[in-house]
């Protein structure tokens, strides 16, 4: 009885200890050893896991004096987790992030730039979009092994039986044509919906698949000089007529809101935008009759959208030299191709491109290469704002598509960018930059 | 009389509207954890959302495949297992010694404390990160327990129902010669079982649920808990939502378990503490 009031206390205050042991001693092996090298990627596709642990488990058995040591973040929150950890100053050596994201973690000196690093023949095999996307103030701060496509998925039989042309990447729709190919489509569908521009999606997508439209119509997300205002440019004529055409699909009914995701697959639409990653989907609804199109022409000429994740080393990293040595090797065309074999995505040298079966010459995503080839691709807006300058956009579709009236809204949104750059200075360049 | 029952009525209608909209997404939750993934956002807006046409348990397969769910569990249990444990003792013996013993400084530090409680905890999770980072205890266990451990509200909870306590029972132990730590274990504890029940489980909730803190201060996934591993299931579009649900049901059934068990002190706690306002 005396030591029974002790018995709870001493359990609790036992319980309290352990949670101090724990806290003691770090949960993530934190070595000091000299060989290893610390990678942060994103836990996305599992097959692009996969690969990537198995690409990671090939480097070390063939350079047995280095030890990557691989941590996946989640993808949801990845960006916040990976600043969180910048902010502390525990970035990793090597890091992916997703392309849009290189000039705001080159701007805040996070990042070492790689141009010196690797030799002039595997850059030069790069597609010219993995550079442009990887580059900030005349520097490039990040690789990708892959790259995304974007165009129009299209349903062979339907177009053929409403009679239009098959655009080629040489002559894709105009905006007239592209207006009668709906036009004739919807008359011989049930519900007249025949457009699938996945606004099921949202985020991101928006950016990324909706931008293109307005580049290709002459208007843009902000001026491309200096990245200082989108004032003229986000509401220009150009944007205002683009947007206002969007709108018009959407109300009169042209577009299918694709909630079940199938729209495509179930050929309740003859076309689809969509990505590289939609192909082995559709191509096993659609089989022959799947085509792949180009965006049409709204006026200058027909764009595309690029970026996706690529890696970076960080400017803390005292492993500079095995950090390129690692990315190099996930740059050699048996890399770049099982990492591309597994998510669908555009290989990332030309090299792997010629070897790979999807996107060689004749490959049935060629054109997704040749388009970033020619230099159709527009990358979204390298500055740093551009966490705000989408978050922006997406506001705008999503405005535009419960109704409200454009010209207002681009105002507000252009008003928004504009005062985060100016709050930033327009974020000038410090040149804070270890060689 | 048919004032009355016209009153009943609207009442019964009033709380059953109620009730529905806090079961509704929790059923569809259930529901949709179920279904094919095509199916779930197609029937989201009509009464097909609670009726499975095909119920499957692979979306639960899934979350296992697909993640480490089980180390994420325990991690989540661990911490908020840690968070609820330390801090019923710590609370609620800082909130007697604020309650009953006489101490220099004692109504001003209490008077600290109640202000504690207007402050969200937004407002000091960057001082808090800064720290964290400093002491370099990120990615740890213990950076997700220890700043949780001592909370005003909860010491505010416990102080509310110690005051309303006879004091009789302490001076009748006191004379016996029992001391203030034999006191609190012996007769406080056991007469105060309500409020205890009521702080484990609003502690509890909290914490279960945590998603900003641990996302700040997290990396690997040996102390990643549930709320940032459901993130690796958002990733590039369609998202498969027959997996998120799965998870989300896997993720609440603790949290309804705890409180099916404790409700019947947790609802005398909030009867008889300041909960009820």
């Amino acid at each position: 009885m005396r030591y029974g009031i002790l018995k709870p206390a001493s359990l609790l205050f036992g319980l309290l200890l352990i949670i101090i042991l724990a806290g003691c001693g770090k949960e993530t092996n934190r070595s000091s050893d000299e060989d290893r090298l610390r990678i942060w990627a994103h836990a996305g596709q599992e097959s692009e896991r996969t690969v990537l642990q198995e690409q990671v488990a090939r480097f070390n058995q063939s350079h047995p004096k280095l030890d990557i040591q691989l941590t996946l973040i989640p993808e949801g929150s990845y960006n916040a987790q990976v600043q969180a950890a910048a902010v502390a100053g525990e970035l990793p050596d090597l890091l992916e992030l997703d392309g849009p994201f290189v000039a705001a973690y080159a701007w805040q000196g996070h990042l070492r730039p790689l141009d010196k690093l690797f030799d002039k023949q595997l850059i030069a095999d790069l597609l010219p979009s993995i550079t442009t996307q990887g580059s900030y103030a005349g520097r490039l701060w990040a690789v990708g092994v892959y790259d995304s496509g974007l165009g129009l998925y299209g349903d062979r039989s339907k177009l053929q039986q409403a009679g239009v042309r098959i655009p080629s990447l040489q002559q894709p729709w105009s905006r007239d044509e592209f207006e009668t190919a709906l036009q004739q489509l919807s008359i011989q569908d049930p519900d007249g919906q025949v457009l699938d521009l996945k606004l099921n999606y949202a985020g991101e997508w928006y950016t990324y698949g909706l931008s293109p439209i307005l580049q290709s119509a002459g208007g843009d997300l902000i001026e491309r000089g200096r990245h200082l205002s989108a004032d003229g440019v986000l509401n220009g004529l150009e944007s205002i007529t683009m947007l206002r055409n969007l709108q018009d699909w959407i109300t009169k009914n042209r577009v299918d809101p694709n909630i079940d995701d199938a729209a495509f697959t179930s050929r309740r639409v003859p076309l689809a935008l969509g990505g590289h990653w939609n192909y082995r989907q559709y191509q096993a609804s659609l089989g022959d009759d799947l085509l792949l199109l180009p965006l049409p022409d709204f006026g200058a000429g027909s764009k595309t959208g690029m970026g996706s994740w690529c890696w970076a080393i960080t400017a803390g990293s005292q492993k500079t030299v095995a950090a390129a040595t690692f990315l190099s090797f996930l740059l050699t065309t048996e890399e770049v191709l099982s990492m591309a074999n597994a998510n669908g995505a555009i290989p990332a040298t030309r090299s792997a491109i010629d070897a790979s079966p999807l996107y060689r010459p004749g490959g049935p995503l060629r054109l997704f290469a040749e388009q970033l080839e020619k230099g159709r691709g527009i990358p979204r807006p390298r500055t740093p704002a551009y966490p705000i300058i989408t978050a922006e956009f997406q506001r705008i579709v999503d405005r535009i598509r419960s109704g409200s009236d454009i010209e207002s809204v681009l105002e507000r949104a252009v008003e928004a960018i504009d005062r985060e750059i100016a709050d930033n200075q327009g974020y000038p360049w410090r040149g804070e930059v270890k060689p | 009389m048919r004032a009355t029952r016209l009153s009943v009525l609207l009442s019964y209608l009033l709380l059953g509207g109620m009730a529905a909209l806090f079961i509704v997404p929790l059923l569809m939750m259930f529901v949709g954890s179920l279904k094919p993934d095509q199916s779930i956002l197609v029937e989201g807006g009509s009464l097909a959302a609670f009726l499975p046409s095909e119920v499957s348990l692979q979306n639960y397969a899934d979350v296992f495949r697909r993640s480490d769910f089980l180390r994420y569990f325990f991690n989540s249990l661990f911490i908020t297992g840690c968070i609820v444990s330390s801090g019923l003792l710590v609370n609620s013996m800082a909130a007697y010694a604020f309650a009953r013993l006489q101490w220099r400084g004692r109504d001003l530090l209490f008077n600290l404390v109640l202000a504690l409680m207007i402050l969200p905890f937004e407002a000091i999770a960057i001082p808090l990160f800064y720290g964290a980072s400093m002491l370099g205890l990120r990615d740890s266990f213990s950076i997700q327990i220890v700043p949780f451990i001592a909370n005003a509200f909860a010491i505010y909870l416990f102080y509310s129902f110690f005051i309303g306590m006879p004091k009789e029972l302490e001076e009748a132990a006191r004379l016996d010669g029992a001391s203030t730590l034999r006191i609190f274990f012996s007769i406080i504890m056991p007469n105060a079982k309500p409020v205890f029940a009521s702080v484990a489980i609003l502690t509890f909730l909290t914490w279960w649920g945590s998603y900003l803190w641990p996302m700040m201060v997290t990396i690997g996934p040996s102390v990643r808990p549930l709320p940032v591993a459901i993130a690796s299931f958002f990733t590039l579009p369609p998202l498969n939502w027959g997996d998120i649900l799965a998870f989300g049901v896997m993720m609440v059934l603790p949290v309804l378990l705890l409180f099916i068990i404790f409700q019947r002190w947790f609802v005398r706690g909030v009867a008889s503490s300041a909960i009820k306002g």
